[in-house]
């Protein structure tokens, strides 16, 4: 309850009329003012644009919560309002609120929350948490916390803890390759019909090799092309020191970047989505080359009954070198696969093949 | 966007992305995605990560998440791309060593059909899910412990770590701790 008006004051800077005047009231008719209304002019333009209210919340005969109203663009109303106050009785405004209104429209917009804290409770606020509402949807976008951990005064951001993992020892754990999983292309066996194999995998077997323990699939499919057609003989590991250089080769090949050590060594090539066995087949006819990019498990793990993780998912790059038509009802893929030991003119049943090859969403890479 | 897509459609076409065809290597799977609002907007993050088939049945190792891809949901656009191999949070990280090793404990005992099937189940929380942050149904406590059982089934535990550290609203809220086996 308000009892009387007990002060009233006006401050008068050296050159206008008063620019502050502020009025206390009492709440509880103990005879000091609990709240003091303070109006203020700060941008000298004769127009009060802040107020502020000063309050003894706690009944402990200090001003304890400040809360200041601005009208920062003299639009008739308060577009900032800060609040802040001291809980621990020290003078230091140890919560501090500010809503603003950005765009003038009668809405607040942003929502700052500051917290200051003593942590190690020497006296002296060593903590700030400050948190930002950019967009007043009452989800806190930015959570920072500062704090002064050398005393100096000054205060860093503390950034979140790094990421620690546990490992697993692999070496319990090996890649053992079928060597039986697939025959292989022996251009003298009796039952093939040379008249109906279409490209020519013997001379492309030459130049298979093996990738070992490492991710560089795309790159050995482009260096068998490129060896190939060139007839020059290429350094794996200057190929991927090139690859890496120029950002397509990170521990693996991108889809998207397939084809660019081709690009590099002049190799004219066309990348497209979406073919069909008949489209690698007349790349062979025409001489041309072809790297494709499918689901190696289900290559080289057909059967093994587990239950695999992630479906439908391209991870490997092969060389297809040829495919057999001998049995025009049983056509056999043949490729130059370097992630599998056994994997020079590796034969695949075209069904099996392009089961492997959808996931990639049949992509191919004609070269000549 | 076709609003009646649905999250499992929406990750398959993100993975198709020309971005994501340029910038994340073959070989790199999408793992379960994070929900998360910015700007009151409903955006889906897929983590990506290598998994390596090794010679028993049913063993593959799990290596830490590498990339991330977050696209909003209701346009699909892609607004972020992250490698965390540069990311001062993963500085610690070796991508190179494996950290789990799949099948874990909890789905021991389900044979490939029923895993895939518990995998649906999932998706389709999280559409649930989805659609009541796009405002558009609504969400009973009982689809929220739907969805955490579900999600904590499939969701390797090893990655867990690493989730939190991606969206770390959506793991306090979704995740429940575990350890990996």
């Amino acid at each position: 309850m308000f009892d009387a008006f007990t002060a009233q004051f006006a401050v008068a800077n050296a050159n206008t009329d008063a620019d502050t005047i502020g009025t206390g009231a009492g709440l509880d008719g103990g005879g000091i003012n609990e709240a003091v209304l303070v109006y203020s002019d700060t941008d000298i333009d004769e127009l009060f644009d802040t107020q502020q209210m000063l309050s003894d919340i706690d009944g402990g005969n200090v001003y304890d919560t400040i809360e200041s109203f601005s009208d920062s663009e003299d639009i008739g109303y308060d577009d900032q309002i800060t609040a802040e106050a001291d809980v621990t009785a020290d003078d230091i405004a140890d919560i501090i609120l500010h809503d603003i209104d950005v765009d003038g429209d009668g809405v607040f917009d942003i929502r700052i929350e500051e917290f200051h804290l003593d942590v190690n409770g020497d006296g002296h606020i060593d903590t700030v948490i400050f948190s930002a509402d950019e967009d007043n949807d009452g989800f806190f976008e930015t959570l920072e916390i500062y704090q002064d951990q050398d005393e100096d005064g000054m205060f860093e951001l503390v950034l979140p803890e790094g990421v620690e993992l546990e490992y697993i020892d692999p070496s319990g754990y090996s890649v053992d390759f079928d060597m039986d999983v697939f025959p292989n292309y022996n251009p003298d066996a009796s039952h093939i019909n040379h008249e109906a194999v279409v490209g020519d995998p013997d001379a492309s077997m030459q130049h298979w090799e093996f990738q070992g323990d490492t991710n560089r699939c795309a790159l050995h499919a482009q260096q068998f092309i490129i060896e190939e057609l060139t007839g020059n003989e290429i350094d794996i590991e200057e190929f991927e020191q090139i690859a890496q250089e120029n950002g397509w080769f990170d521990d693996g090949t991108s889809q998207q970047f397939m084809n660019k050590m081709l690009d590099y060594y002049g190799i004219e090539n066309e990348m497209t989505m979406n073919n069909d066995l008949s489209d690698i087949s007349e790349c062979l006819n025409n001489g041309g080359k072809v790297i494709v990019a499918i689901d190696a498990d289900e290559v080289w793990y057909p059967d093994n009954g587990s239950v695999i993780f992630a479906p439908d998912n391209p991870n490997h790059a092969v060389e297809v070198i040829g495919v057999d038509y001998t049995d025009p009802t049983n056509p056999m893929v043949i490729l130059n696969d370097s992630g599998h030991p056994d994997g020079c003119g590796s034969m695949i049943p075209a069904d099996q093949f392009v089961d492997a090859w959808n996931d990639s969403g049949c992509q191919m890479i004609a070269a000549y | 966007m076709d609003k009646q897509i649905n999250l499992s459609g929406f990750v398959a076409a993100l993975k198709k992305n020309s971005i994501a065809m340029a910038a994340i290597p073959m070989g790199y799977s999408a793992g379960l995605p994070i929900l998360s609002i910015k700007k009151k907007k409903v955006c889906i993050t897929v983590p990506f990560f290598k998994f390596a088939q090794v010679n028993e049945v049913d063993k593959s190792l799990i290596f830490p998440i590498r990339y991330t891809l977050t696209a909003l949901w209701a346009t699909g656009k892609i607004i972020e791309l992250r490698d965390l191999a540069y990311h001062p949070r993963f500085e610690n990280v070796d991508f190179s060593k494996p950290i789990g090793l799949f099948r874990h404990q909890s789905i021991q005992e389900f044979n490939a059909g029923q895993y895939r099937q518990k995998r649906e189940e999932l998706y389709s929380m999280y559409d649930k899910l989805i659609a009541f942050l796009q405002d558009d149904a609504e969400y009973t406590q009982q689809d929220e412990s739907e969805f955490t059982t579900l999600l904590n089934i499939i969701l390797e535990p090893s990655l867990v770590p690493i989730y939190r550290a991606l969206g770390d609203e959506f793991a306090t809220k979704f995740i429940t701790e575990k350890s990996a086996e």
